[in-house]
């Protein structure tokens, strides 16, 4: 066995054990994911994105008013109930019932034209006003919780999604059974 | 030259495997599949509105609590409204059109949003009538701008009335405490 290769033997040696410079793509022999993993990345991020703009809205309930046929007794029965109004004008809220409108104070009724909770001098209405305004009505017809809300033709979504919630009740307590009606007085 | 062969062989076989140093990602990219099949489920059952909110449409504030449920959405801006993503009128700063009034500027009901309306509910009519576990019944989600009047807003809603959606749902922001 000779001891040392000759330099055409080395060469050869050297031929066959050379490591060859491959491509980095080359060298795995795995699929490259991670362009993949960057798109699920970002669906996932879209997706929470999303996810957290549904979560911050909520809804209100209304219905709207239906005809019944006239009926004896029920109908006599209906008429006893309170009906509540709230009709939301630029000047303030009028709140009436079977019995009339309100005066301020909800205490007692007023005839001709009455606005039970009136806006402030910029214009802006006291919801709060008309939460306890609803609520003292409340006390008096503890069974009732429907209310009809109605609007001047120019008063503001706005302003009628804040009555509704000023004659619901922060926990729907007051009259949580909104019906809208076409603000027709 | 069979010597010369045993040494390249010896070499061969002295030579180590490559390490890979990568970080192992594919437990990463189970965890985010995972979360992206949740998510999308997540998404196919909710019956959540597509609302944007832009400076045509400003959704207004709510202490209300109650999540949004599944129905067809009726969506007011200043400049028009769109029924289910389709648009169906152009409204002038929030007003209709009295020439797309049944009656004029007097009247309340709206025509274009009366037929659309209207095959809305004939189609879920129909559905109704096949399979028992999707009755009709007239739901109707609304999203309007902050400052459309109420007499856009009656109109609209006096035209659902007339095509039998009777329950209305308001979307609102939740007001934080």
């Amino acid at each position: 066995m000779p001891a040392r290769l000759t330099p055409r033997q080395r060469a050869y040696v050297r031929k066959r054990t050379r490591i060859p410079d491959l491509d980095p793509s080359e060298t795995s022999e795995e699929l490259n994911i991670v362009p993949f993993l960057d798109i699920v990345v970002n669906i996932v991020m879209f997706l929470l994105m999303t996810l957290t703009t549904i979560a911050f809205f909520s809804q209100v309930e209304a219905a709207l008013p239906e005809y019944h046929k006239g009926g004896i007794g029920k109908r006599a029965a209906a008429d006893e109930a309170l009906n509540l109004n709230v009709t939301v004008t630029r000047e303030g809220v009028v709140v009436s019932g079977t019995g009339g409108k309100l005066a301020r104070g909800c205490t007692t009724t007023a005839p001709g034209k009455v606005i039970t909770v009136p806006a402030g001098m910029n214009g802006e209405h006291d919801w709060t006003a008309l939460t306890t305004c609803v609520s003292r009505v409340k006390k008096q017809f503890e069974d009732e919780t429907r209310v009809t809300i109605s609007a001047d033709p120019e008063v503001p979504y706005e302003d009628l999604i804040a009555a509704m919630d000023a004659v619901r009740g922060d926990e729907s307590e007051l009259f949580p059974e909104v019906l809208l009606s076409a603000g027709i007085r | 030259m069979s010597y010369v062969n045993r040494v390249v062989r010896a070499k061969l076989r002295r030579r180590a495997e490559p390490e890979h140093f990568g970080l192992n990602i594919y437990p990463m990219m189970d965890m985010l599949t995972i979360l992206l099949v949740y998510m999308m489920a997540i998404f196919a059952t909710s019956s959540a509105a597509a609302v944007q909110e832009s400076s045509e449409l400003k959704i207004p504030y709510s202490t209300s609590k109650v999540e949004l449920s599944d129905a067809i959405s009726v969506q007011i801006s200043r400049s028009g409204v769109v029924v289910d993503g389709k648009s169906v009128l152009e409204l002038r700063n929030g007003i209709v059109d009295p020439s797309l009034k049944q009656g004029g500027s007097s009247g309340f009901l709206i025509t274009p949003l009366y037929k659309t309306l209207g095959e809305i509910r004939d189609r879920k009519k129909r559905t109704a009538q096949r399979f028992a576990n999707q009755p009709f019944v007239g739901d109707v989600q609304i999203i309007a701008d902050k400052r459309t009047p109420y007499r856009t807003l009656s109109e609209v809603i006096y035209t659902l009335g007339q095509t039998e959606f009777k329950n209305l749902r308001f979307v609102v922001n939740k007001k934080t405490e």
